[in-house]
């Protein structure tokens, strides 16, 4: 019978110089937690308190978009468009139907630009906010929470008034918009701008130089210009970087050419800087809002092409022309000519492309929509990688990542 | 302002096609020089195209056939006119690259045709990191497999999930349940016919759905 | 099932209206079904008291998912405040909360994990469907969406709406706690709470006495 010599203070447990015996452990951040920033799960390797791996599984909220809007008509994807990013969605209606009408070749009436941008702009101030809101949640500020959702609710109201609904509205048509501006609600919104500004302002007060909010968000979830390129970043979480991409100013499409606003950006890619480039976004947006308010132009709002856009319905009833194109848009749809294009604007969270392939029928042959979330969340093991487990809320909250778009 | 990256593209690799339509253009590739073009169109200076957008697949099985209204492939069957009676359509598969500059502001479609027998790409994650997730996005999709993908599994749809959702033969109210629907005494509806108490059967419920086959329709 | 009501005692008291479905006056609906004895004095005011505490502290787990979690947010906060009603706080435990709210599409993928959510709560729980999408799958009617979490787990009160109007939402939650103060508590329950998955569970479930003693 051998004795095995052993090392005691290798092998022996009990020894105070003998190493603690460690393994990695895998944490699940489930599809349903407490983050109220879509449904991912996140399969999370930790050593300790340090993130040594992550792996997003997404697919929680896939809703089957595309397919479903290949079998609906063309209007009738409108209410799926809505719901692709559901915090700003008249970008999103505004995004897929400026792919429609450059497929027709048609354009919408001018007043209609701007009530579009109108919109626009208003949806994606409340896009930063409820950003803003989520970020001061989860670090422990409800207060800024309640401040944003209370601006939120302010701006909501005023949507509501215009479009009839408050979340999802599905208001942009073909060379159009479906209704103005109420009488005396120019008079509301510009009444409830500045209350928006100083709720923005008061966020800023108590979150951007609060130095545990600092503290938790700089130099966290770093990335450099050119890598986040490389990953498909654009929006917000790329002029974080510094790079100056924006659709906005760098393909000015419907009346944003006219309209005088800065791109602020980012110096140093971190989740600090995500946070106060949202808020200067909003405030850039107060400043187009105005300045659509005082350009807008009297005018219809919808195009007068009927085979696009619904007749007035004095027409419907009053002439046989307009009878006849009234029933035709309702029983068969808009027929849109055969062909492919890529129309990309600039959504909350960044470029927001639809690739629309129709084959002149009255349904969409195939719609992709480009979430400029998807490669954004499809980084974010990247961005994870190496810090510690508290600092994975700030980078998840930062990136803005909507489960609606991601995932169709 | 993007005809001058076509006539590059054309001067390099002679024998792709370009073709523009409402101001986008579009170059057709083959699939042996598709990393080469995409390669270049990246790395070359005149062309700079370090942002990749997105990557779509479409399937053209019904580009002829497709019907205006209604819903076509409704069934939870296979569809009512018999899609696999007709001629094969080929090429059946096409994937498009959406590519842009940010330098040069230039955007550019890189369109690449599928035979339905033959539905492999190879992959472009070795350029473009964002093609990772897209690639698996057409997989999960449409099928089409990309040879050299580091991990090529289903993105958004489960595991267990047989078929590719948003090819055309694909029926569109087909389930695959992961968890077996109940059918409970209902306290909360209240007795009747149907289901777990639910009432009128859904197939009465819809007038006029004439073009939907009632024995399929839950 | 046939049409029936069942003639059953009416508990004393005043039984609110919205849990009377289509009131007639000899029988109750099929709701309160769950109350197999008569109730004698004081387990009818124990029960009143329990559900009165019951219903006024709900504690939510939010199973938020999509675009309703926006109006959501719009109901716990300032403006339509929830917490008026008792409701505020969210636990973002199962085994600590008694509102499961979905919030939002269930789709095939999602729904194990909305079942086994369920499944960890325990009794007494309810559930709100909050939304078109999670009563009835909403206009997502193809491959991926789930037509209605009520396919996979028991709902107790449907909020419609796409997004419900926080206001609608409230009134959903007043409904439901009208149904919770009219349910039958007791202080002490002898039979096993019903259990959605007994047949797959059947003939596998030991209790840990049994183990014990080696059953």
């Amino acid at each position: 019978m051998t004795e095995q010599v052993l090392d005691p203070h290798a092998h022996d447990p009990l020894s105070l110089d003998a190493e603690l015996p460690s393994s990695l452990m895998t944490v699940n951040l489930g599809p349903s937690h407490p983050a109220m920033h879509g449904t991912v799960r996140l399969v999370v390797t930790l050593d300790g308190e340090t993130i040594v791996e992550a792996i997003p599984e997404i697919g929680f909220l896939h809703r089957g978009f595309s397919k479903s809007s290949e079998n609906s008509t063309w209007h009738q994807v409108l209410p799926y468009t809505d719901r692709l990013n559901y915090v700003s969605p008249i970008l999103n209606t505004t995004g897929y139907i400026m792919g429609v009408e450059k497929l027709i070749g048609i354009k919408p009436t001018e007043r209609a630009e701007y009530l579009r941008v109108l919109g626009g702009e208003i949806s994606r101030i409340c896009d930063h906010l409820t950003c803003v809101g989520a970020i001061g949640l989860e670090l422990g500020a409800y207060t800024v929470f309640l401040y944003a959702i209370e601006a939120r609710e302010l701006l909501w109201d005023r949507i509501a008034e215009l479009t009839g609904a408050r979340v999802t509205v599905s208001w942009t048509r073909i060379s159009g918009v479906a209704t103005d501006m109420p009488p005396g609600w120019e008079q509301r919104l510009r009444d409830c701008l500045p209350r928006v500004l100083e709720l923005t302002n008061e966020i800023d007060t108590l979150l951007t130089r609060n130095r545990i909010f600092v503290d938790r968000t700089r130099g966290i979830g770093v990335i450099s210009g050119e890598e986040a390129i490389d990953w498909g970043f654009t929006g917000p979480c790329l002029r974080a970087c510094g790079v100056n991409y924006d659709v906005r100013k760098a393909h000015p499409y419907s009346v944003y050419d006219r309209m005088d606003f800065e791109i602020p950006l980012g110096s140093r890619g971190d989740t600090y800087d995500r946070y106060v480039l949202r808020l200067e976004e909003i405030r850039q947006s107060h400043k187009i809002v105005q300045q659509c308010l005082a350009q807008m132009p009297p005018g219809p709002i919808i195009g007068d092409d009927w085979r696009y856009a619904l007749p007035p319905k004095k027409d419907v009833f009053g002439s046989i022309e307009g009878v006849m194109a009234h029933f035709k848009l309702i029983m068969e749809g808009i027929q849109v000519p055969a062909g492919e294009v890529y129309v990309y604007t600039e959504g909350a969270n960044g470029e927001l492309g639809f690739h629309i392939v129709s084959n002149g029928k009255g349904k969409p042959y195939a719609i992709q929509v480009r979430a400029p979330g998807f490669p954004i969340l499809s980084a974010l093991a990247r961005l994870i990688k190496g810090h510690a487990v508290a600092d994975l809320i700030p980078i998840f909250d930062s990136i803005n990542m909507i489960g609606g778009e991601v995932e169709q | 302002m993007s005809q001058a990256l076509i006539d590059l593209v054309r001067e390099k690799f002679p024998d792709t096609a370009g073709s523009s339509h409402r101001g986008d253009e579009v170059v057709n590739v083959r699939r042996e020089q598709l990393v080469e073009i995409v390669s270049y169109l990246r790395n070359d200076a005149a062309c700079d195209m370090k942002l990749l957008r997105d990557i779509v697949g479409v399937d053209l099985l019904t580009w002829r056939t497709e019907m205006t209204g209604g819903g076509a492939l409704a069934s939870n069957e296979a569809p009512a006119y018999a899609v696999q009676n007709k001629p094969r359509v080929e090429p059946r598969f096409y994937v498009a690259y959406n590519l842009y500059s940010i330098t040069r502001k230039h955007s550019l479609r890189v369109r690449l045709d599928l035979r339905s027998d033959d539905a492999k790409v190879p992959t472009i994650t070795s350029l473009y990191r964002t093609a990772d997730w897209w690639e698996r996005y057409v997989y999960d999709m449409f099928g089409i497999e990309f040879t050299g993908h580091p991990n090529l599994q289903r993105l958004l749809m489960y595991p267990e999930f047989q078929g590719f959702p948003l090819r055309k033969d694909y029926p569109v109210r087909k389930r695959q349940p992961l968890v077996p629907e109940l059918d409970f005494p209902d306290l909360i509806r209240g007795p009747g016919p149907g289901p777990g108490g639910a009432g009128v059967p859904m197939s009465q419920t819809h007038v006029g759905r004439q073009n939907v086959d009632p024995n399929t329709y839950d | 099932m046939s049409n029936t009501r069942l003639p059953i005692l009416r508990p004393e008291g005043n039984v609110p209206e919205s849990s009377r479905l289509g009131g007639d006056e000899n029988s109750v609906p099929v709701l309160l079904s769950r109350l197999d004895d008569s109730i004698g004095f004081f387990e009818k005011n124990l029960s009143n008291a329990l559900g009165w505490a019951r219903a006024n502290s709900i504690f939510q787990y939010p199973f938020v998912t999509a675009c309703c979690g926006m109006e959501y947010m719009s109901a716990m906060a300032g403006r339509y405040d929830i917490s008026r009603f008792g409701a505020e706080f969210p636990r973002f435990s199962p085994r600590q909360a008694d509102l499961l709210m979905i919030v939002g599409t269930i789709n095939v993928k999602q729904s194990p994990v909305l079942k086994r959510v369920f499944d960890q709560m325990a009794e007494p729980k309810w559930v709100m469907a909050f939304g078109v999408c999670a009563s009835s799958g909403g206009f997502y009617d193809n491959y991926a969406t789930v037509q209605g979490a009520d396919r996979v787990i028991p709902v107790d009160v449907y909020v419609p709406g796409c997004p419900p109007r926080p206001e609608q939402v409230l009134d959903g939650l007043k409904i439901l706690q009208s149904k919770i103060q009219s349910q039958r508590h007791r202080a002490a329950t002898l039979e096993k709470a019903p259990d959605v998955d007994m047949q797959s569970l059947a003939g596998k479930r030991r209790s840990f006495l049994g183990k014990l003693l080696g059953k």
